[in-house]
């Protein structure tokens, strides 16, 4: 993937967010492409080590993990796993863009 | 001296691939939310985004066409940073599929 070229910043952003599912999908698992809950926590406590620092967004995290699971497999798709680290983004991203805002002002 | 570092200095050096991979994506989005309320993107916002930085991963324009049209029949033709990351998804199913392909 990485060797192709041309591909923009924002393309190679997401072949990275790909790869990262991938690379957490379990290999013992019968279940093809889907993470554990438990080594779903583990790339949380890897890699987040800074959007995820304080409890409030550990908390909100674990709330998120619980509620992901919709089918109670006990195992999170690549869908899933999209719309958990959507839910980490939307209010970082709401954040930046509000302490931007204060600073021109 | 050495030890007079900030300590955001070091922190940035420490952000993972995936933190640097959103934080680009977050300022993709930023990058083009410029007009009105800035929070969001307008179709035509939208359309220059995806041609201008996703040129390999979003489907042919028909579809994308499709996506903004549906967007204009709610919340006044803008996108919010949830849904953005929704569209994303999609191109981003479109390389875990190559990718698997690619595997077998």
């Amino acid at each position: 993937m990485a060797e192709e070229e041309g591909l923009t910043e924002l393309e190679l952003a997401i072949y990275a967010l790909v790869s990262n599912f991938f690379k957490y999908v379990s290999k013992r698992s019968l279940v093809r492409n889907k993470i554990s809950k438990s080594n779903l926590r583990k790339m949380l406590q890897k890699e987040f080590p800074h959007m995820l620092t304080d409890t409030r967004n550990r908390k909100a995290a674990d709330k998120l993990i619980q509620n992901l699971d919709a089918n109670n497999d006990g195992l999170i798709s690549f869908e899933e796993y999209w719309t958990l680290i959507g839910g980490i983004t939307s209010p970082i991203a709401k954040l930046i863009r509000q302490q931007e805002q204060q600073n021109c002002d | 001296m050495g030890q007079c570092h900030s300590a955001n200095a070091e922190d940035a050096q420490e952000f993972s691939d995936v933190e640097r991979a959103i934080e680009t994506l977050i300022k993709n989005f930023h990058q083009y939310s410029v007009e009105g309320k800035k929070e969001t993107l307008t179709s035509s916002e939208l359309r220059d985004l995806v041609t201008q930085q996703l040129p390999h991963l979003m489907p042919g324009s028909c579809e994308l066409d499709e996506k903004i049209a549906n967007l204009g029949s709610c919340n006044d033709s803008k996108l919010e940073f949830g849904s953005f990351w929704e569209l994303i998804g999609e191109a981003a199913k479109s390389v875990k599929l190559e990718n698997m392909t690619r595997r077998n």
